[in-house]
């Protein structure tokens, strides 16, 4: 292989896409910060993702400032404003969502025939972003929501374990749910 | 809610209208049709009619779920036809070939999508057929195919008890035979 004059794509720097406009921290927020909010929103990366993009790219030139950064980056007006945005759609689809589910699946006697019902399914898939949502609704709704969050968090943090009754499951999540999110307290 | 009435006696139960595709205002007694509940489903009110609790094998919250203790609790959407006639004979009812109507006999008809129960229905003294909607209202409906389709499927066995409460004559002859059968073996 030798003299072929050939050097491996591996052996060249990569090229850094900010490397020439970053002086400071302050200047990469600056000039990001509208480009981080708008993945925000239209990507929908958790703030942990969007951090971890825009500070993988940062870490190169200012290893010691990812936390100033990742602090700065995620209160910015911007994303604050993002994440209320954010937070009213996912409300508002949840919201239509469990009013079509619940409605749809009461000509069911059958529960796992009310559980593959399309909006039920979408919920859950959701995550833990809902969780506090089906709680709320659990608290004044007597369909059956906990199917979803014993598919949503995992078994061993599931406060019903073992509970029979629907009843006393009910007081278990909501009890659980006030303790761990305490907005709904 | 879910009702639109139509004259002084007249309730339309739109809900189960729009989920049973082949119903229509006239397949059922508009003018007797029960208010909305989640007390008991089609199977507890096919079995014993109203009542407290719901009838099903769910694993799942036992204690809110009527189910004969010697039979078992399935999983969702594995249920068996098998287990459900089984909870039905405990009843008195015994398989049966149609859903005609016969003097001094109580029908029931079983909905099967693949096999898996959904929903049931039991016949009056009249030949109507009585069915209670999932949480929604319980109807009589003159016949069994307007409450077919893609929620409950098709029905696809049949049940009959004798109205009278006493067995059939071939369970009577069983039970001597077994009678007969334990004095001897002793």
């Amino acid at each position: 292989m030798l003299g072929t004059g050939r050097i491996p794509l591996e052996a060249n720097p990569r090229k850094h896409p900010f490397r020439k406009e970053v002086t400071s921290c302050d200047d990469w927020i600056t000039a990001h910060a509208e480009s981080a909010s708008a993945d925000w929103l239209t990507k929908q990366l958790s703030p942990n993702e969007l951090a971890e993009k825009y500070i993988i790219l940062l870490e190169t030139h200012h290893t010691h400032t990812h936390l100033h950064v990742q602090h700065s980056v995620l209160q910015s007006p911007s994303i604050e404003t993002a994440k209320t945005k954010d937070l009213e759609k996912l409300e508002k689809e949840f919201a239509e969502r469990a009013d079509r589910w619940e409605k749809e699946s009461s000509i069911h006697s059958s529960p796992g025939e009310k559980f593959i019902h399309r909006d039920y399914l979408r919920i859950i898939g959701k995550g833990e972003q809902v969780v506090p949502l089906i709680i709320k609704r659990q608290e004044s709704s007597n369909k059956d929501w906990l199917f979803a969050l014993e598919n949503i968090i995992p078994e061993d943090e599931n406060p019903a374990k073992g509970i029979e009754s629907f009843k006393d499951a009910v007081e278990a999540w909501i009890s659980w749910g006030k303790k761990k999110y305490q907005a709904l307290a | 809610m879910g009702k639109e009435k139509i004259s002084s006696t007249c309730m339309r139960c739109l809900e189960i209208e729009d989920f049973l595709e082949n119903l229509g205002p006239h397949d059922y007694d508009q003018e007797d049709t029960s208010p909305q509940t989640e007390e008991y489903n089609c199977i507890a009110y096919a079995i014993v009619g109203v009542t407290k609790k719901p009838w099903w094998p769910s694993a799942r919250w036992k204690n809110d779920y009527e189910w004969p203790s010697h039979l078992p609790r399935e999983e969702y959407l594995k249920e068996t036809l098998d287990n459900f006639i089984q909870a039905f004979e405990t009843k008195g009812y015994r398989v049966c070939s149609n859903g005609k109507l016969k003097k001094g006999i109580e029908k029931v008809a079983i909905y099967t999508i693949a096999g898996v129960p959904k929903h049931a229905a039991r016949q009056l003294e009249t030949g109507v057929w009585v069915s209670k909607c999932g949480d929604y209202e319980d109807i009589k409906h003159y016949t069994l195919p307007p409450t077919e389709g893609k929620n409950y499927g098709k029905v696809t066995t049949f049940l009959h008890r004798r109205r009278d409460g006493k067995p059939f004559l071939k369970d009577r002859i069983l039970s001597i035979i077994n009678k007969l059968r334990r004095k001897f073996l002793r």
